[in-house]
């Protein structure tokens, strides 16, 4: 009888623990793949690299990055998310020690501001001519 | 005959299990690893920014095209010198026509050019991504025929330092 009973448990356990992995797995899978760093690097140094090529002289921009400052924050990186490069045109985007995207920009521009505002936007000033 | 069922079951239900997360995992990845082009908006910017250069100083261009004054294309046109002399994937070609005369303005990664040929003819994505217009300007009784090709590959990179 008990032989029996434990016969049944089992292969029920191991299923349901099986099973429980599986969608833990995938679940953490799709939890981390959804906050990926990279995503946010390279859309934000696009999107600022566009800017930049559009922008004239005397423009102020002012873009909210509220979410890719909370990334770094997350894993802790104290350097600048957001560098610009002007010898180069590059626009880089970090989050993190080891990574980061890069992008450049065709617009030859003379920058007066490029700096973060209120823990929240990315402040751009374009020098007038 | 149970436990026959119940194995063939469990197998199922694990096949299933597999599909079911490797649809998910694809879908994820699909989404979230998205190439994120940008390079059809980067060449219509080049392009735009390159017409509303030669209409504003079309006096220098019919200068240019009559060989009285040589023009510096980066300096006139507000452009990075630095990035379309690099091996960074931009180019450019302004054409200018003038009674059968045709004069040639070319910078960047001269190999995007072909590119911009053999995407004419094939649909190819990894090829750079080109944008053509044309205009005319005129001078007096002159005019000019101007046509522009603006052409990217730039795909931005990652960091790995």
């Amino acid at each position: 009888m008990l032989k029996r009973g434990s016969q049944i448990i089992w292969p029920t356990l191991i299923s349901i623990l099986l099973s429980v992995m599986f969608v833990t797995t995938l679940a953490f899978g799709v939890m981390s793949a959804s906050h990926g760093m990279i995503v946010y690097e390279k859309a934000y140094a696009k999107q600022i690299a566009l800017l930049l090529d559009k922008s004239g002289a005397g423009m102020e921009i002012k873009l909210d990055v509220e979410d890719v400052l909370n990334l770094a924050k997350e894993n802790d990186f104290k350097s600048d998310v957001f560098v610009l490069d002007l010898e180069k045109s590059l626009v880089k985007v970090q989050t993190r020690e080891l990574g980061g995207y890069e992008v450049y920009f065709f617009t030859d521009l003379e920058i007066e501001t490029f700096k973060i505002v209120g823990d929240k936007y990315l402040e751009i000033k374009i020098k007038d001519e | 005959m149970n436990k026959k069922a119940d194995k063939l079951f469990s197998a199922w239900q694990f096949l299933i299990f597999i599909l079911v997360g490797i649809s998910i995992v694809g879908i994820v990845f699909i989404y979230y690893g998205a190439d994120l082009d940008v390079r059809d908006i980067e060449v219509e910017i080049l392009n735009s920014k390159l017409s509303s250069c030669v209409l504003d100083n079309s006096y220098l261009f019919f200068d240019f095209v009559e060989g009285k004054n040589e023009l510096d294309i980066f300096k006139v046109c507000n452009l990075k010198q630095e990035v379309f002399q690099g091996d960074i994937d931009f180019y450019f070609k302004l054409n200018f026509e003038e009674g059968g005369v045709s004069k040639e303005i070319a910078e960047g990664v001269y190999t995007i050019d072909a590119d911009c040929k053999i995407k004419e003819l094939v649909r190819a994505e990894n090829l750079a991504v080109c944008h053509e217009t044309s205009f005319s300007i005129s001078r007096g009784l002159k005019k000019i025929s101007v046509t522009i090709l603006s052409a990217s590959n730039q795909r931005g990179e990652k960091i790995y330092d």
